[in-house]
């Protein structure tokens, strides 16, 4: 799909990107550590302490939901900004487009990565090995990755045209942070509306990614099944729908 | 090689929406967007072979930078074909849009590979392309702290260390200084050596001249012509001389002629010499008068822009309204600010005009218009031997003169010629 030298140019855009993101602030590389922290700070607090919330392990159930979420958040964010933010180097040269969308959300992910190294370090301390079902972990993540760019093949194109989609997002976002468990378990939702609450990718990823991380299980074949069959149509449904607008991106920059 | 086809290409231009209430808001967001359509290049075809300099000219907006972004794929064609044979390295508009808080040699690592270069490629060319950008140490300082040229140079030297094949260049020449300048030029000619094919937009006439093999003139979207570099400049630059010297018609001194005193009278020899700083102002007896002055230029169109180096023809129209005995005619120029620039008639250059027709005209040629630029005033006089003053037209005309290149200085354009003691 692509040549060496792109690839090549897809890690000079990936690094770039992450260098810049913390050059210049004093604590660099740990704002990203940070930033899910906070935010897991104040759920916590209210969740656990206000609302008296009765989940086991709950620090950790929490912290697993508030570093996908975040990721989640960033990378399409990110995608979504991916073609615009890049404009001065499109409008200039031609090369494959979507390396930036796909370099903004590789830049995501290795945040992502670097977050759960810190974060697994401190559960095999406090909790332990947490089982083979930690192997299930880089699936998951791959499956996360294409939902995230799939969606960001669909958010960077359109946002070159209508820069209301960056305001839309953005209220989605906030819609699909409580609908997905991210700060309270999937028994929460009612029986009946399960099944249309898991056509939620983002729902299944969370679930299966607790369940291998705090309960020592492997998704059931078919719950997995069902969740990579989503991601990868995720994925090629964007990626499809950019191929299709790809032709007049640098004239509508 | 280069192959354009029947090239068409349209942008919509999309009016500009009113918002006025959310209810206007929301009903407009469901009506189709009103657009214009614009046809930016129009039937374009040519065709460029292998190692071939092939120049683009036209004025800003004719769809120059276009052309080139569609030959590098940046946009599509709405109608055509182009096809390019071999690496295209695009250098547009100034270069690229570099990342200011990075420093120069990770935006040409960078940069690099944006037009295909490999890592070990570039780590062998970062010599280089620090050389030629003449940067120094600032290659490892911030973008930032860069100035505007520093930045071009440090694009294009990229560019041309990807070894393309097709290398297309847009307006460099504009904003580097005369050594980078002087460095481009030994660029070009190198490329042409190895037989490099280089498209090639530029404002500088003179550079078009002496590298490129053809050229291309385009006005407004349309090719006018094609063809070797000396017929286009000409083509180019007297086309656009002949629309400069429409407007300037207009801001003529038309209407703003004063007659000192009554007709037919003539002033004081003591006043003259004040009269004659006054632009626009007209005196004399009448017995013959100048009823019409036009210039010509060396192909006989009656224009008010000229360029350096070209002849310009005056053509007096006169009528006499009394006999009178050996008539002087005679011009004078003048700079904006006053300056005398060159004056003479007649009798000076001894062409005895002992008698005239009832009406006619009279020409003075000037073969060589050696001054630079500027705006001149004209005066064009005719008066007796003795000089009592028939009809003074003084500063009332004007014309323009535009220097063709940008290399010689000064006011006046001397013609040297240098010669090597052997």
């Amino acid at each position: 799909m692509f040549t060496r030298q792109e690839l090549s140019l897809l890690k000079e855009l990936t690094i770039r990107e992450f260098k810049l993101r913390y050059q210049n602030s004093v604590l660099g590389f740990f704002w990203s550590l940070l930033k899910p922290l906070a935010l897991f700070l104040t759920f916590y607090i209210v969740f656990q302490y206000f609302l008296k919330i009765n989940v086991p392990d709950y620090a950790f159930f929490l912290l697993i939901g508030i570093l996908l979420w975040n990721f989640f958040s960033e990378s399409t964010t990110a995608g979504l900004y991916g073609l615009v933010s890049k404009s001065n180097i499109i409008k200039k040269t031609y090369f494959k487009y979507e390396l930036c969308i796909i370099g903004a959300c590789l830049t995501a992910f290795l945040s992502l990565l670097l977050n759960f190294l810190v974060f697994l370090i401190f559960l095999f301390i406090i909790k332990g090995f947490p089982g083979l079902s930690l192997f299930y972990l880089p699936l998951l993540f791959l499956e996360f990755f294409f939902i995230s760019l799939g969606l960001s093949f669909f958010l960077a194109p359109l946002f070159v045209r209508y820069r209301d989609i960056g305001h839309i997002w953005e209220i989605m976002m906030q819609v699909v942070f409580w609908i997905t468990p991210v700060a309270y378990p999937i028994s929460f939702i009612p029986e009946r509306y399960l099944p249309y609450y898991l056509f939620n990718p983002l729902a299944n990823i969370v679930v299966h990614a607790r369940d291998s991380l705090l309960q020592a299980q492997f998704p059931t074949f078919f719950s997995g099944f069902v969740s990579f069959i989503l991601a990868m149509s995720i994925l090629l449904l964007g990626y499809l729908f950019y191929n299709i607008k790809k032709k007049s991106i640098a004239e509508h920059l | 090689m280069i192959e354009v086809k029947n090239l068409w290409k349209s942008f919509r231009i999309f009016r500009e929406r009113k918002h006025l209430t959310l209810l206007h808001e929301i009903s407009e967001a469901f009506t189709p967007q009103r657009y214009e359509e614009f046809w930016a290049l129009q039937n374009i075809n040519f065709h460029v072979s292998e190692g071939e300099f092939f120049g683009i000219i036209g004025e800003n907006g004719s769809g120059k930078t276009t052309l080139l972004k569609l030959i590098a794929k940046i946009l599509n064609p709405t109608y055509g074909s182009i096809t390019v044979n071999g690496k295209v390295v695009p250098f547009l508009e100034l270069g690229l849009g570099f990342h200011d808080e990075m420093s120069g040699r990770e935006n040409v690592m960078l940069y690099s590979q944006l037009l295909g270069m490999s890592k070990s490629e570039i780590k062998n060319n970062m010599e280089e392309i620090t050389e030629f950008s003449g940067l120094g140490d600032f290659i490892d300082s911030k973008l930032n702290t860069y100035s505007s040229g520093m930045k071009v140079r440090l694009a294009f030297s990229t560019a041309i260390q990807t070894n393309p094949d097709v290398l297309l260049v847009d307006e460099v020449l504009a904003v580097g200084d005369l050594k980078f300048q002087r460095k481009c030029f030994d660029v070009f000619r190198e490329f042409k050596d190895k037989k490099k094919t280089i498209l090639f937009v530029s404002h500088d006439l003179y550079a078009i001249k002496k590298f490129c093999d053809r050229a291309m003139l385009l006005q407004q979207g349309k090719q006018v012509v094609v063809g070797y570099p000396d017929f286009i400049i000409d083509k180019y630059f007297y086309s656009t001389l002949q629309e400069s010297s429409s407007t300037h018609e207009k801001q003529a001194l038309k209407g703003k002629i004063v007659e000192f005193q009554k007709k037919n009278k003539m002033p004081d020899f003591a006043r003259i010499e004040d009269l004659k700083k006054i632009t626009g102002i007209r005196w004399g007896t009448r017995e013959i008068e100048i009823t019409k002055v036009e210039l010509f230029d060396k192909f006989g169109k009656k224009i008010s822009v000229f360029a350096t180096g070209d002849s310009m023809k005056i053509r007096i129209h006169y009528r006499k309204h009394q006999e009178v005995k050996n008539p002087v005619f005679g011009i004078g120029i003048f700079y904006q600010n006053g300056t005398h620039c060159f004056g003479t008639n007649t009798e000076v250059e001894d062409y005895a005009v002992s008698s005239i027709p009832e009406k006619g005209y009279i020409d003075c040629i000037i073969p060589r218009l050696s001054m630079w630029e500027g705006t001149f005033y004209l005066n064009v006089m005719v008066h007796d031997d003795k000089h009592y003053h028939y009809d003074w037209h003084n500063k009332m005309y004007m014309f323009n003169v535009i220097k063709p290149n940008n290399y010689e200085q000064g006011l006046y354009n001397l013609g040297c010629i240098w010669k090597l003691s052997k």
